[in-house]
């Protein structure tokens, strides 16, 4: 498991090791409201992280059904809790068959899970630790801009920097 | 007391539930002390009261029954506006409700003291006496509505005196009279219901004459703060007539009105029985009357029977498998005949009876056209009239059933299609004259189903569309190389291309850019088609076809790759099995012979964007066992823009009936994609839309 920055993350951070297999995300959010509480996964080789409020649990990815005609990203088709589940892979990786683990289910009407290789848990975040994407600075920004990268944010966690996807933006990518 | 356990354990759960909501609501009544009451609270606590009474009478507990019963008639003086909610009376309710709650224990348990009951016999009674004497006069009242006697009469006390609280509250009263048609009453009824509902409060409907036996005529009585015009607006196009119930009407009729009794027909010129005089204790059945809703209907969400269709669809393959499991177990066990035949009638039962709650659960969705058509028709004379054109409107098949998502997203189309006849289709007065019509145009709106397809379409005698000029307008716009050839259908079909108007001149009505490329986008994520047709200079046709329900349809499964998809048996025209050797022409340009045609032959899995480029025979012969003579391909005939194609797959698996769940708003941007089923083994396929995919893939047709 990746290392995480303590200065960045406060110590509301749960689940270092992957969550349980179905875990509603109401049970991580954090008490205290002026921090903004992010689960942060890998996928790709990328970490990614997205606002608790934002997903309604993370699940085993069930066998995936590729639909035709599908924008740059979307691997497929599940069910998942009896709603079928457009799933969305940050990483970009070309096949369905790419093994992911886990899938992180997105509130909202557009239906969405996003896959992950491996969850790292919550990490509450003061706000102003979260910091805005400068547009074209780097490589991994001018990359995904193609195909319309849904981060304008982002933490640091050690040297590294993890995007805070935005649920609104990932519909239109 | 209750003798036995089991029903001793229910009251006492029963009662306890009512008590304590009885008690929350006394508790939040007080809370909102100096407030007007919150007619919904009252109402519960009433409700929950009447309960309690009739559980305890159930179980032979009349001294609580009685006791109940008293409780009841206060907290109805409360309901009625009889008795005003001090600081006094609140703690006095609250008194008694927890003195109540105290007692039913004891009560059901025998060991309760005869002087507890008459204790909270006297405090119901002291609160009760409060309440007559606090009775107040009718002082605005349902007489000061221009109500005829008879139609006072059947006013409940209820009625009267929300009638009252309105009158304080400075509103309107309007009388709305209506007749509706007696097989649409239903629909009609609370269709305006639902709309006055939404801009005031609906105080009674009460039935009025009718010399038309087909039609059932009603007077709304209507309270609001609206202006007659606003409430003539509401009511229009229900065809109902508005009249003002005003005050002052009341006022100049004078003392006789006020006094009117009620449900006493007749006395209303001479009585002067005041309200205080009249029983105080109201027949037990007007309680429970008053307590019915107007409509024994509930207006459920569309999100809620998805849900409950997603869970009958569930259940339904849970059970599926369990068959299938016992099945195993039957033939593994010692059972007799008898046991055998049971399980499997019961299960065999318990899948029809699945089906058919599927099958309900989708009509429950289905709604008539006749709405939107009643509006559509009005829209395009209101257009013709402001482009200075005549236009008749004519209207079939109205009862067509659509379900209402459907509706909802093919309504937009109409009213384009029908802007796009008018503005477009229908020549001025002079132009027809010249060409030998008659001045005023026609426009003719129907519907009709067509399989699991409902068609609506929209046709108007004006002057068709000119092919010639569609095509210098397709060139110039470079939409088409000027050489190409195009059948008459392909040219009509540029209209629908983005980008393409046919109007010399941008007009008002039609507006600018957004061109009938939006019909065709809107009726394709239905998974239909638009199809279009026209004879120059007489008239132009265009026809929306969209599933009627995208929930329930009959598919059926195929296999491609490693996943499974099901495709809408409508699309469908013919399964067959096809040998290599029938297979004519190179790859890329495959085709077979069909009832004396040549049919291009395309795979499922090129269309998919699953790959496919490899030689059809092989990929097949593979999978079958290396190139054995005997291979059939399967292949289903189906058929986009009115062309007969066959599509090969790997494997047919079977045809059943389908619950379509959406793929939310990310997934019906996808073209080609229906929806999708669960299959078992938590297997999705994806329901697929086999013409407009075709289409999308760009095949060679």
């Amino acid at each position: 498991m990746a290392k995480q920055d303590t200065k960045s993350s406060t110590s509301s951070r749960l689940g270092v090791s992957g969550l349980p297999m179905e875990l509603g995300m109401d049970d991580l959010v954090d008490g205290k409201s002026d921090l903004v509480s992010v689960l942060s996964f890998e996928v790709g080789g990328e970490w990614y992280s997205i606002g608790v409020e934002n997903t309604e649990g993370v699940v085993d990815c069930p066998k995936l059904t590729p639909l035709p005609g599908a924008p740059v990203g979307v691997v497929g088709l599940a069910s998942v809790r009896g709603r079928m589940t457009v799933v969305m892979d940050l990483g970009l990786s070309a096949s369905v068959e790419a093994l992911k683990q886990r899938l992180i289910l997105v509130r909202g009407d557009a239906q969405l899970g996003l896959l992950a290789d491996r969850i790292d848990g919550v990490v509450g975040l003061e706000p102003k630790k979260v910091r805005p994407v400068a547009h074209g600075k780097d490589k991994l920004t001018r990359e995904r801009a193609k195909f319309g990268w849904p981060a304008r944010s982002y933490f640091k966690s050690g040297t590294r920097r993890v995007p805070i996807i935005e649920v609104e933006r990932l519909g239109e990518a | 007391m209750i003798e036995d356990n089991t029903l001793l354990s229910e009251y006492l759960s029963e009662s306890e539930e009512l008590l304590d909501s009885l008690l929350a609501d006394l508790d939040s009544l007080a809370a909102g002390r100096g407030e007007t009451p919150d007619t919904n609270l009252i109402n519960r606590a009433f409700r929950s009261m009447h309960s309690l009474k009739g559980l305890s009478g159930m179980m032979g507990l009349a001294e609580v029954q009685s006791l109940a019963h008293d409780f009841e008639d206060i907290l109805d003086d409360l309901r009625l506006g009889q008795l005003s909610l001090g600081e006094r009376t609140n703690a006095l309710l609250q008194e008694a409700g927890a003195g109540l709650a105290a007692l039913v224990g004891g009560a059901a348990r025998g060991t309760a003291a005869d002087e507890d009951f008459d204790r909270l016999r006297q405090l119901l009674a002291a609160i009760a006496l409060k309440s007559r004497d606090r009775a107040k006069k009718d002082e605005s009242g349902p007489g000061s509505l221009n109500l005829s006697d008879r139609e006072r009469a059947l006013l409940t006390e209820y009625e009267e005196h929300r009638i009252n609280e309105n009158a304080r509250a400075g509103r309107s009263f309007y009388s709305i009279a209506t007749a509706f048609d007696v097989d649409k009453l239903d629909a009609s009824y609370r269709a305006l219901s639902a709309r006055l509902e939404e801009a005031g409060e609906l105080i009674t409907t009460l039935p009025d004459k009718t010399a038309d036996a087909s039609m059932a005529a009603f007077k709304f009585v209507f309270a609001a703060a609206l202006k007659e015009a606003d409430v003539k607006r509401i009511a229009q196009p229900f065809g109902g007539r508005v009249s003002r119930l005003e005050r002052s009407t009341w006022r100049k009729a004078g003392a006789a009105l006020r006094a009117a009794g009620r449900r006493v027909p007749g006395l209303a010129a001479s009585s002067k029985t005041p309200i205080e005089d009249l029983p105080a204790v109201l027949p037990p059945s007007f309680a429970k009357e008053a307590l019915q809703p107007l409509s024994p209907s509930v207006r459920v969400e569309m999100s809620q029977i998805d849900v409950l269709s997603g869970l009958a669809h569930e259940l339904s393959i849970e059970m599926e498998q369990m068959s299938s499991l016992a099945e195993k177990f039957l033939a593994a066990s010692n059972l007799g005949a008898a046991e055998r035949s049971d399980l499997r009638f019961s299960a065999r039962r318990m899948k029809r009876e699945f089906i058919e709650l599927e099958e309900r659960l989708v009509e429950l969705r289905m709604i008539a056209l006749a709405q939107t058509f009643t509006r559509a028709a009005r829209l395009a004379g209101r257009l013709a009239r402001e482009l200075g054109k005549s236009v008749s409107v004519e209207v079939a098949g109205r009862d067509t059933q659509l379900d209402k998502m459907i509706v909802d997203r093919v309504a937009d189309s109409i009213y384009h299609l029908l802007r796009n006849a008018v503005d477009h289709g229908l020549e001025l007065a002079e132009e027809r004259k010249l060409a030998g019509k008659p001045a005023r145009g026609k426009i003719k709106i129907e519907a009709r189903l067509e399989g699991t397809r409902a068609v609506i379409a929209i046709s108007d005698d004006g002057r068709g569309l000119d092919q010639v000029e569609l095509r210098r307008q397709a060139i110039e716009a470079g939409l088409i190389a000027s050489d190409e050839t195009l059948t008459e259908e392909e040219t009509f079909r540029l209209i629908l291309r983005p980008g393409f108007s046919t109007a010399d001149q941008v007009s008002a009505v039609s507006g600018r850019g957004v061109g009938l490329d939006a019909v065709e986008r809107a009726v394709y994520e239905l998974g239909g088609e638009v199809r279009i047709s026209s004879e120059p200079g007489k008239w132009t046709r265009f026809e929306l076809a969209v599933p009627t329900t995208l929930v329930l349809i009959s598919a059926f499964i195929v296999r491609v790759s490693n996943w499974r998809y099901a495709i809408n048996v409508a699309q469908i025209i013919e399964l067959i099995f096809v040998s290599p050797a029938e297979i004519l022409g190179p790859d890329g340009r495959r085709s077979i012979e069909w009832r004396g045609n040549k049919l291009p032959l395309v795979e499922l899995k090129y269309v998919l964007g699953l790959g496919g480029a490899r030689p059809l025979h092989q990929s097949i012969a593979g999978q079958n066992g290396d190139g054995h003579p005997q291979i059939k391909i399967p292949v289903l005939i189906t058929s986009a823009a009115d062309k007969h194609v066959a599509v090969a797959v790997e494997q047919f698996e079977e045809q059943r009936e389908i619950v379509v769940k959406s793929l939310g708003s990310l997934g019906r941007k996808l073209k080609g994609v229906v929806g999708a089923v669960d299959l078992e083994g938590g297997d999705v396929a994806v329901v697929l839309d086999i013409p407009s995919l075709l289409v999308l893939r760009s095949i060679r047709l």
